[in-house]
């Protein structure tokens, strides 16, 4: 029968497992390079799951290890179990645990976590991404000027908005860690604020079909100064070229820097 | 010769099918042409297999009776439940519309294996693909609808596999009942079923379909004429789904032997009801949703065209309205497989057996409120977005309650390692994870990263592969005896377990980083950064893949010249087990009388009063 030590020793492992998990989640380096300020926010949401989750997961497995040690019967059964049928007291704290466990995750950091990506709803700049198969065009509305390539001033907080000229698409950068699917006839809205200096890719989030596999572009995150001479050249690029061409017709060769 | 007449009925059935399409195609084709319309459209197709589908059943026999009680005439079958005693026994009636439930029950079995294999292959090939970067030897078209038949063959084996091929053998066993309630409606269930699937696999000769299982449109409306054929097999499938959720509910309510009280119902039979009441209620929304999209592509209906003013997230609402309860129509048989074969192998009685049965139906009562946590990135309004976190996130709460009554039961038991019992147990574990990961898509911080990621591919095939499909393997372990009168060879049967249990795991934890680093997908082609982590899945998947071909080596050579099956090998206390096997054809000479509950292991008064008083 079981008695006060199969108790303890499941008390105990199930502690060490625990504490193993927590130092887990919070120390080992799973993320990809964080490049926004919504990436912070995001991979605190996870590792917060991911503690959270370390007592659940290690009680399951303890119980269920723990039993196949301990009452593991070689050959066929001669005998039956104890016909224990239920247990009213653990059940009821095992309902509320449960219950809490699932507002508390749902609150922090569901709610909490919805509330700091939807802060600052102003934006120091407007992007428009046009998706179609299979590209995007980076449109810059107060600068007046198109790109096939998407290039940010770090810390300047963007609103992009989002549309599809074709069929659904999303709109990913993993390094924000957000996205926003595109949706032909509506303009979605995504605030970000890319801080980390670097180049990174869009990658379609949503099956578009045939060419989904090959939907990339570039995104590049710049130095103010940079981005401005940048502007500043498209500009002059634009004014230069023939009136009235369109990014459709837009060398592709010609973005890659 | 005896062979051919035996196929009589089939070769029927196909004829029907030609005729069929040639008649409905035909009409349509006259009437486009002499409007000046090309003859040969998606609507042509449409009507022809419409009209092909009950050309098939017509050849089959199917709807005989019906006509014949329609038109005044006498019945030709013996009628009352067991009219498949006048149909020929042996090989043959599983060739024909039988109505014996324990036939329909194998047909159906057999052919979803067949699927798995065949949707399996394809996985293979996915993964082949896979293995390093670059285009390798599957183009984009092939590889778009490779991945989308993949999907979509899955997720009807795990919607159809369990209800209906153990639901169909077990129910009316497990309750004393003689038969299903509606033995012809049954049959035709069933036969619902080629069809569907030769449309669907005929969809690669019109162009594939590339818009995965989701069809979303767009992207559904405007692509090659493969999607209208993965519609029509979708909606056929539907259907045969749905009637086949009303014969369970009405067997299960009215057909219960006496004594066979609901607090006495096998929870595997409660599990059934739960995925009956939702099957039976969600299926039209996706159907319909289909359904109208078909139209915005034959009859140029704008139900989801934005230039007209449409919504086309509308269709993701309706689409998930059916397929989130979906996935727990795939889950909750699992769950009643796993609950129900735990207290035979742990000798002791199902842990807290009524709270379990109240988790089963508040999930089924949830799942009708989280169908939005799919579509957080979608556009929606953003107000929808707590709401639908929340109710998410309290499923877990009941689905809490399907573990605490397994770690329960197993607590203080005398555990029998058999492999039912070893891919029971792994099941926990497996969907332990899935769960866990769940929580990570319910979470709307974390799912703006997660959404549509290969972390979302690793969540779902730790729910449905490692839930729904080791729930069906445990259950095939469980009830081959009783279903073919032979034992499974244990070696391979374990071997079968562990090489799957550590493909498994090996195939689909590494997914979980790759989604995390920024791996999205449905796509066939990768950076480079990704090539070490989707070599090793690869390799991993294939051994999962060589383990199926030793589980089915083992039901073959099992069922042709395994060790004979006692009536009751593994001393289970539920009815089915108290009949021979195979079980004879009536099921049981007399109605039995019941006269105490499932799972009495350990009450001395069980093992000496036999179940079934008289």
């Amino acid at each position: 029968m079981v008695n006060r030590k199969d108790i303890l020793v499941l008390v105990v492992v199930w502690a060490a497992l625990t504490a193993l998990g927590i130092i887990v989640a919070t120390s080992l380096p799973i993320f990809p390079a964080a490049a926004s300020r919504e990436a912070e926010f995001v991979d605190r949401a996870f590792t917060t799951l991911a503690v959270l989750a370390a007592p659940v997961f290690s009680l399951v497995v303890v119980l269920l290890v723990y039993s196949v040690i301990r009452f593991r019967r070689k050959g066929t059964p001669g005998e039956d179990g104890p016909a224990i049928t239920g247990n009213v007291p653990l059940v009821t704290v095992w309902v509320m645990a449960t219950l809490g466990l699932a507002l508390f995750v749902a609150i922090n950091p569901g709610l909490t976590g919805m509330a700091e990506l939807r802060a600052h709803r102003e934006a120091d700049m407007v992007v428009e991404v046009r998706s179609r198969q299979w590209e995007w065009e980076f449109h810059y509305p107060k600068e007046n000027i198109q790109s096939l390539e998407l290039r940010l001033p770090a810390g300047k907080r963007v609103r992009f908005e989002i549309t599809a000229l074709d069929t659904l698409h999303s709109f990913w950068v993993p390094e924000f860690r957000v996205k926003q699917d595109a949706v032909p006839g509506q303009t979605q809205i995504l605030f970000t604020t890319p801080t980390g200096v670097g180049r990174f890719e869009a990658v379609c989030a949503e099956l578009c079909g045939l060419g989904h596999t090959i939907m990339r572009s570039p995104v590049i995150v710049m130095p103010q100064a940079e981005f401005d001479s940048w502007i500043a050249g498209k500009r002059a690029a634009a004014t230069g070229a023939i009136s009235g061409a369109t990014v459709l017709t837009e060398p592709k060769v010609g973005v890659k820097p | 010769m005896r062979g051919v007449s035996a196929l009589a009925p089939l070769i029927r059935a196909v004829l029907g099918l030609v005729l069929g399409f040639v008649l409905g195609a035909g009409v349509v084709a006259i009437a486009r042409s002499s409007l000046g319309l090309e003859a040969v459209s998606e609507l042509t197709l449409a009507v022809g297999y419409t009209v092909g589908l009950i050309g098939w059943l017509i050849g089959l026999g199917a709807l005989n009776y019906w006509f014949r009680y329609w038109l005044g005439l006498p019945e030709r079958e013996s009628g009352g439940h067991s009219s498949a005693q006048s149909a020929p026994q042996g090989w043959a009636r599983y060739f024909r519309f039988t109505t014996d439930h324990k036939v329909i029950g194998v047909q159906y079995l057999v052919i979803m294996f067949v699927f798995i294999l065949l949707a399996g292959l394809l996985a293979m090939l996915i993964r082949a693909e896979l293995m390093a970067p670059g285009q390798t030897f599957l183009d984009r078209n092939m590889y778009n609808t490779v991945m989308s038949l993949h999907g979509i063959i899955m997720i009807a084996v795990a919607v159809v596999a369990i209800i209906a091929g153990l639901g169909n053998f077990l129910v009316p066993l497990m309750i004393g009942a003689q038969d299903m309630a509606f033995p012809r409606l049954n049959a035709l269930t069933f036969w619902l079923v080629p069809p569907a699937a030769l449309i669907l696999l005929s969809s690669v000769l019109v162009g594939g379909f590339d818009s995965g299982w989701t069809a979303y449109p767009p992207l559904s409306v405007t692509n090659a004429s493969g999607q209208l054929f993965f519609i029509l097999a979708v909606v056929t499938i539907g259907i045969s789904s749905i009637l086949g959720a009303i014969n369970f509910l009405v067997t299960i309510f009215r057909m219960r032997a006496p004594g066979m009280t609901m607090s006495r119902l096998p929870i595997f039979v409660w599990s059934i009801l739960c995925a009956a009441i939702l099957a039976a209620t969600v299926t039209q929304f996706l159907a319909g949703a289909l359904i109208m999209v078909m139209l915005d592509r034959v009859l140029s209906t704008s139900f989801f065209d934005s230039s007209k003013g449409a919504d086309p997230v509308l269709f993701q609402h309706l689409f998930w309205f059916y397929s989130h309860p979906a996935v727990y129509i795939m889950i909750i048989p699992a769950f009643g497989i796993v609950l129900e074969i735990l207290p035979v192998f742990a000798r002791k009685p199902l842990f807290a057996y009524k709270v379990a049965v109240g988790g089963l139906l508040t999930i089924v009562g949830l799942s009708y409120v989280v169908w939005a946590h799919h579509m957080f990135t979608s556009g929606m309004p953003e107000v929808l977005h707590g709401p639908f976190m929340i109710s998410t996130e309290l499923i877990s709460v009941p689905t809490g309650l399907i573990f605490l009554s397994a770690l329960g039961t197993l607590w203080l038991g005398r555990l029998w390692l058999v492999t039912p019992m070893l891919f029971a147990m792994g099941f926990i574990f497996t969907f332990l994870i899935g769960g866990i990961t769940g929580i990570f898509n319910a979470d709307v911080p974390t799912d703006v990263h997660l959404h549509d990621t290969y972390f979302v591919v690793a969540h779902f095939h730790y729910t449905i592969m490692g839930g729904m499909l080791f729930g069906l393997f445990a259950g095939v372990y469980h009830w081959f005896p009783k279903i073919t009168g032979r034992m499974l060879n244990e070696g391979l049967s374990k071997a079968h377990f562990w090489l799957t249990y550590v493909g498994f795991n090996a195939t689909f934890m590494p997914m979980f980083w790759l989604g995390i680093n920024g791996m999205n997908r449905r796509i066939a082609d990768y950076p480079p950064q990704f090539a070490g982590v989707n070599l090793f899945v690869s390799l991993s998947a294939f051994l999962m893949g060589g383990a199926m071909l030793l589980f089915l080596y083992n039901l073959v050579y099992s069922w042709a010249k395994g060790r004979r099956a006692e009536a009751n090998p593994w001393q289970a206390l539920t009815l089915e087990w108290q009949v021979s096997s195979p079980p004879p054809v009536e099921n049981f000479e007399e109605v039995p009388r019941v006269a105490s509950g499932p799972y009495d292991y350990g009450v001395p008064r069980a093992r000496t009063t036999p179940r079934m008083a008289d």
